[in-house]
């Protein structure tokens, strides 16, 4: 068990080494280079010494040896230094569009697995009835449809002809609004993308959840209580659900560490201030500190997902352990 | 019977209200202007984009002088100046009530201490157009005279109307602006509150010199997506919006009762760039062809929908004083290809492209950016006309950077380039100042810093040098007509379109903007009280009456769209009902899940 | 695979009513795809019409911003949509079923070596590597392409690698390795036929995924803008103001609802796929 444990340390090592190289290649393997987002539109009317002076200064006419050591040194001491284009401390940009992304993919996930949990375990029990062919058909339906498809949709219907809620942003934060009637605004600004964000992503719990009740209605013992006349409530709650859960939870702790990364696609159709649009826009200027950092808390979130996955799977099912030990 | 006269009634009090010009007296309590991007901290050193950051940072900060709506400076800080014969000694007295937001007063020692501040911490767009001045002579705390080196016709557009003025008192302190926050000046407005990615906000300078500002508070939300930005407007979550709203646009905000839409000529320029150092694009005749073989009109009437002016074949804007009138867009794909024969480039092989005078094939790439719809159209439609003169050419799509990186590598022209052709633009300054031409096309990269097709001919550089060393603003205008009228010959790239700025903003809570030529409603003077011209809307009567005509068919289509929405659901729905009917038909017990 | 087994699975397939629907569903865009120039009333790269115009009795959804017929772009972007749907897929089995099989197969070190890097490539963000790479290598038909298939043949491996693993612990296998038959002859004969119909209903899905992943780029502006995609002809409406006028009706749903059916055809398919390959899941007769 404990040697498991290290190999998992040691794999999930490597591949945080491997991201933090990537990271640094990429964007500096993408052709231009960030000089028009350091200096502003005036860099045409600059003289080239200038420029080099710029350059110079954000060290990026360092050989890229140097330049690989100083990213190393700062992410181990923390420091995600200065965005190129906002000028401003990364953790700072951080820090402020985590909690939204927070807000948006959390909500989403707990909503979208009590959902899918719930008419997944419905749909198995139903197996082979009309129920459990219209929920399938529903769930495949709304996994078929693009999310910025549905988001825009849902933009122009309650935002745009009704007029029921605010077309951007997290929150009126400009109107000073204080208490409960903050909590109303931001509810009310999160309610379309959260909408899109739980509509797209229910259908993946749904299934598991539906296969693994399948399989678990399929077992022996669940069969044996039937037999012995077991009342059928208990037998669904008790033994059946909880049972199923379990890849559930395995998916749930997974989808924990994607959670960081946001919704790009969901967050820009809505204007929404989050981690996901962030890294897009970081990503379009050449911004080398800021595609790193989002890459960055990405990665590292996903493998320390992994890992928690990994140490508390044997814990839920003592089976697990016992193979891989 | 009385419905009519009511209409009469309504459209009278509509032309009226239009009409009556804004008082300083009607406040408005708060005003929610939509801007695309985040701009940073608002002091001049830290701004993004020339606009609309500069234009928020110019709310924040005063200039020495002011453009107006047609692009003239107009004294602003200054009470009076005086300019000498030989145009280099200028003074200049002071406003005396001047105060900046911490209450300080501002006197000409702020004025000589920023203009040295500048020098000494560079920053290109403030720096360069003061290196003309020799010596600043500070005699009292409302006067001061500046002395040049040589004369310099653009200066009291550039430095005076565009160089922020500091606070001494603060920035004598700061070693290291390009991280300094703060943004305490002398304007309008005062920042109170900017949340980084969300919003600005502004609220009146009480003791203005110029007067109350009119809005008590501004918020700048910052909107990304310009679908939702547009939304917002429409919605009345926002009340005008800094970026110009697109072509296919226009005439459903125009029939938007609530909304009022300002439209004027736009000086950013969308060109056609053909690097004149790369073969055959360095003939003269080959680019001539191209010229020729470009519809333009077409381009404003297909992709514009009309909202945009016919490019000048010698880049100047038409509503300029400096655009040279005999020069007129040219179209004609025969006399395109008969250039073309003349010259050599012949199809021999049959293939239907042709080749150049040594038989050799050729092949062109079109760069541009992925980023931007309308020019990726512009790219396919002036592609095809090309290809139509039996010249082969593909157009590829790249991200921004990239494209940047081909065709003006570091953006320093002396790093050369690589590409055949592309899609490019320049921002309004261009066209703000004409002899910006000479960066434009001198063949010395010192002197030609944009001259990004490496356009080389030696009678222009002749008359930039004639241009450098004329002063009288009549003989400046023969010689930047002359320039015009060479490059219109030669065709160093072509001058496609000017897009129209088309601005859109809700008159009920705000009606005191001012259209500036080139830019548009986002500018100091549209902020600030005093006696202003009325915005010349498209015709005042009309869109009055069509306001109200308009009120019922705007509403009339959302509903329609609505129907048609739910007709569409109502199919799918009965389209599943169908499927599920088909099964049911079968055995139950084909359910096999 | 014998003819019996073939049959098999098509009786089962048959009677199973979604993936009646879903292989349905491909067929009709598979048609749609081969005769596109006869259903199409116009050429959809030819500027047939002024901008923006309503739908008619001459243009059914309109025009788009040039003047090119909407009706006609969706019929040849099923093209498109199908093919990079298709090769996107096949791409990503082929990597998929190749490490899979190698891994399964030889197990030991080559297994974790590979391994290791499956699970190095599953627990890469995905978007957002999607959107550096797309940036990275620019937007063509086929760099999407490559893009979607060098981030999706990771999972099929993992199911392909534990089907090998499975097979490899029955009887005949071992056996088979036991007497010193030919790897080839073992790959070909008792591994392969049982990993092509796993193979297969991971095509289906891969494709399906393949199909919603470029619609995204392109929304995202990282598509291919000269290629006619059902995702592009959706970019130019959302970037030209039609989510903002009633033109989203007839040209924003209508991409959608191709993007969606085709997508659920694939979704449907490949579900039912697996409900056959996996018999532990099929209802006791």
């Amino acid at each position: 068990m404990g040697k498991f444990i290290a190999g998992k340390f040691v794999q999930y090592a490597i591949v945080i080494f491997l991201m933090l190289t990537l990271n640094f290649l990429l964007p500096r393997l993408m052709p231009g280079n960030p000089l028009v987002f350091l200096a502003g539109e005036d860099v045409g009317f600059m003289s080239s010494s200038e420029k080099e002076a710029i350059l110079d200064e954000h060290g990026l006419n360092d050989p890229i040896l140097v330049q690989y050591g100083t990213y190393i040194k700062n992410i181990a001491t923390g420091n995600f230094g200065f965005s190129y284009q906002q000028k401003r401390p990364i953790s700072d940009l951080l820090m402020e569009r985590l909690p939204w992304t927070l807000l948006l993919t959390g909500l989403g996930l707990v909503i979208s697995t009590v959902i899918g949990v719930m008419f997944g375990a419905i749909s198995a029990w139903k197996r082979g009835t009309k129920t459990d062919a219209n929920l399938l058909t529903v769930f495949m339906f709304l996994s078929a449809m693009p999310s910025f498809w549905v988001g825009m949709i849902l933009v122009s219907i309650f935002s745009a002809q009704l007029g029921l809620f605010p077309v951007f942003g997290a929150e009126s934060a400009w109107s000073n609004l204080t208490g409960i009637d903050r909590f109303i605004d931001i509810m009310k600004h999160l309610a379309l993308p959260l909408t899109t964000l739980v509509l797209i992503s229910v259908t993946s719990t749904f299934m598991i959840m539906r296969y693994s009740m399948l399989s678990v209605l399929g077992e022996d013992y669940i069969m044996m209580a039937k037999a012995k006349g077991v009342k059928e409530k208990v037998i669904k709650y008790k033994h059946a659900m909880r049972n199923a859960l379990l890849p559930v939870a395995t998916v749930f702790m997974l989808s924990l560490g994607f959670m960081l990364g946001g919704a790009t696609v969901i967050e820009t159709v809505f204007a929404y201030p989050g981690v996901g649009r962030l890294m897009f826009e970081s990503v379009l200027s050449r911004d080398y500190p800021l595609i790193q950092a989002t890459f960055l808390i990405i990665t590292f979130s996903v493998v320390l997902a992994n890992l928690f996955a990994d140490l508390i799977y044997p814990i839920l099912d003592p089976k697990v352990g016992k193979n891989n030990g | 019977m009385k419905k009519p006269l009511l209409l009469i009634a309504v459209s009278l009090l509509l032309v009226i209200s239009n009409l009556t010009p804004v008082f300083a007296d009607q406040k408005t309590k708060s005003l929610k202007v939509g801007i695309t991007k985040d701009e940073n901290g608002l002091n001049p050193y830290t701004y993004v984009t020339g606009y609309p950051g500069l234009d928020l940072v110019n709310l924040l900060y005063d200039n020495m002088f002011v453009l107006d709506e047609d692009n003239q400076p107009q004294p602003w800080l200054v009470k009076e100046y005086n300019v000498s014969e030989d145009g280099l000694t200028y003074e200049f007295t002071l406003h005396e009530n001047i105060t900046w937001h911490d209450g300080k007063p501002l006197t000409t020692e702020d004025v000589k201490f920023t203009m040295e501040y500048f020098i000494d911490h560079p920053k290109s767009r403030f720096t360069n157009p003061l290196k003309s001045i020799a010596s600043i002579d500070q005699s009292d705390e409302t006067t001061i005279s500046l002395t040049l080196s040589e004369a310099d016709p653009n200066f009291m557009i550039q430095p005076l109307a565009d160089l922020p003025i500091l606070p001494k008192h603060i920035w004598s302190e700061i070693s290291n602006p390009d991280e300094e926050t703060n943004a305490i000046g002398s304007g309008p407005y005062i920042l109170e509150e900017h949340k980084s990615g969300q919003y600005y906000k502004m609220k009146a300078h009480k003791d203005y010199f110029h007067g109350e500002p009119p809005i008590e508070e501004i918020v700048f939300p910052i909107i990304e997506d310009t679908t939702a930005m547009l939304n917002a407007l429409q919605a009345g979550e926002i009340d005008a919006l800094s970026s110009s709203i697109s072509p296919e646009l226009v005439e459903q905000f125009e029939s938007n009762s609530s909304l009022k839409v300002a439209r004027g000529p736009g000086y950013s320029t969308t060109l056609f760039q053909i690097n004149a150092e790369k073969y055959p694009m360095t003939e003269s005749a080959f680019r001539q062809a191209v010229n020729y073989a470009v519809d333009k009109q077409n381009l404003v009437d297909t992709l514009l929908l009309g909202y945009g002016e016919v490019g000048s074949p010698g880049f100047i804007h038409p509503s300029s004083t400096f655009h040279n009138s005999e020069l007129k867009p040219v179209y004609d794909q025969e006399k395109a290809k008969l250039i073309l024969e003349e010259a050599g480039f012949k199809d021999v092989d049959g293939d239907g492209f042709r080749e150049d005078p040594k038989g050799e094939k050729i092949d062109i790439t079109t760069l541009v950016y992925a980023n931007s719809p309308i020019r990726i159209r512009t790219a396919e439609l002036v592609s095809e006309a090309i290809n139509e003169i039996g010249i082969k050419n593909t157009v590829k799509a790249m991200d921004a950077t990239t494209v940047d990186s081909l065709m003006w590598p570091d953006f320093d022209v002396t790093k050369g380039r690589d590409y055949d052709m592309g899609l490019w633009g320049w921002s309004n300054t261009m066209q703000l100042f004409p002899d910006r031409m000479v960066e434009l096309f001198h063949s010395d990269p010192a002197v030609g810093s944009v001259n990004i097709g490496a356009y080389k001919n030696a009678d222009f550089d002749a008359l930039s040098e004639q241009l450098s060393t004329t002063f009288k603003e009549e003989e400046r205008m023969k010689v930047i007509k002359e320039m015009q009228s060479l490059v219109a010959e030669d065709s160093p790239f072509i001058t496609l379109y000017y897009q129209e700025i088309v601005n859109a903003y809700n008159p009920s809570v705000y009606d005191g903007y001012v259209f500036q030529v080139g830019k548009g409603i986002i500018n100091k003077l549209s902020f600030v009280s005093g006696e202003k011209s009325e915005i010349k809307t498209s015709d005042q009567k009309e869109t009055a009456t069509g306001d109200v005509a308009s009120q019922s068919t705007s509403g009339g289509g959302s509903k329609n769209t609505l129907f048609i929405l739910g007709g569409l659901i109502l199919i799918v729905v009965i389209g599943f009902f169908f499927i599920k009917r088909k099964g049911k038909s079968k055995p139950k017990d084909d359910f096999d899940f | 695979m014998d003819k019996q087994k073939l049959k098999n699975y098509w009786s089962v397939l048959s009677s199973n009513n979604l993936g009646m629907l879903g292989v349905g569903i491909l067929l009709m865009f598979l048609l749609i795809a081969l005769l596109a120039p006869l259903i199409a009333p116009y050429d959809p790269s030819v500027r047939v019409g002024g901008p923006f115009i309503k739908p008619n009795g001459d243009f059914l959804l309109g025009t788009n911003d040039v003047g090119q017929d909407i009706f006609s772009e969706l019929i040849y972007g099923t093209r498109v949509s199908l093919l990079i749907g298709i090769v996107a897929a096949l791409i990503s089995i082929v990597i998929g079923c190749l490490v899979g099989v190698i891994a399964g197969y030889y197990g030991g070190k080559i297994d974790s070596m590979l391994m290791r890097f499956v699970d190095l490539i599953l627990v890469i963000p995905f978007l957002p590597l999607m959107i550096l790479l797309a940036a990275f290598i620019g937007p063509s038909f086929w760099n999407i392409i490559l893009v979607i298939s060098l981030i999706s043949w990771a999972s099929p491996a993992r199911v392909i690698r534990s089907q090998v693993l499975s097979l490899k612990t029955k009887g005949y296998v071992e056996a088979a390795k036991s007497i010193g038959t030919n790897i080839r002859v073992i790959l070909t004969k008792h591994i392969l036929p049982g990993v092509i119909p796993i193979a297969l209903s991971q095509f289906v899905l891969a494709a399906s995924h393949s199909i919603l992943i470029e619609a995204s780029l392109s929304f995202l502006g990282l598509g291919d803008p000269f290629t006619k995609s059902w995702g592009t002809i959706l970019y130019y409406a959302q970037a030209r103001g039609a989510f903002l006028t009633d033109a989203w009706v007839w040209w924003i749903l209508p991409p959608g609802l191709l993007i969606t059916t085709l997508v659920i055809g694939f979704a449907f398919t490949g579900y039912s796929l697996e409900e056959i390959l996996n018999p532990r899941l099929r209802k006791e007769r």
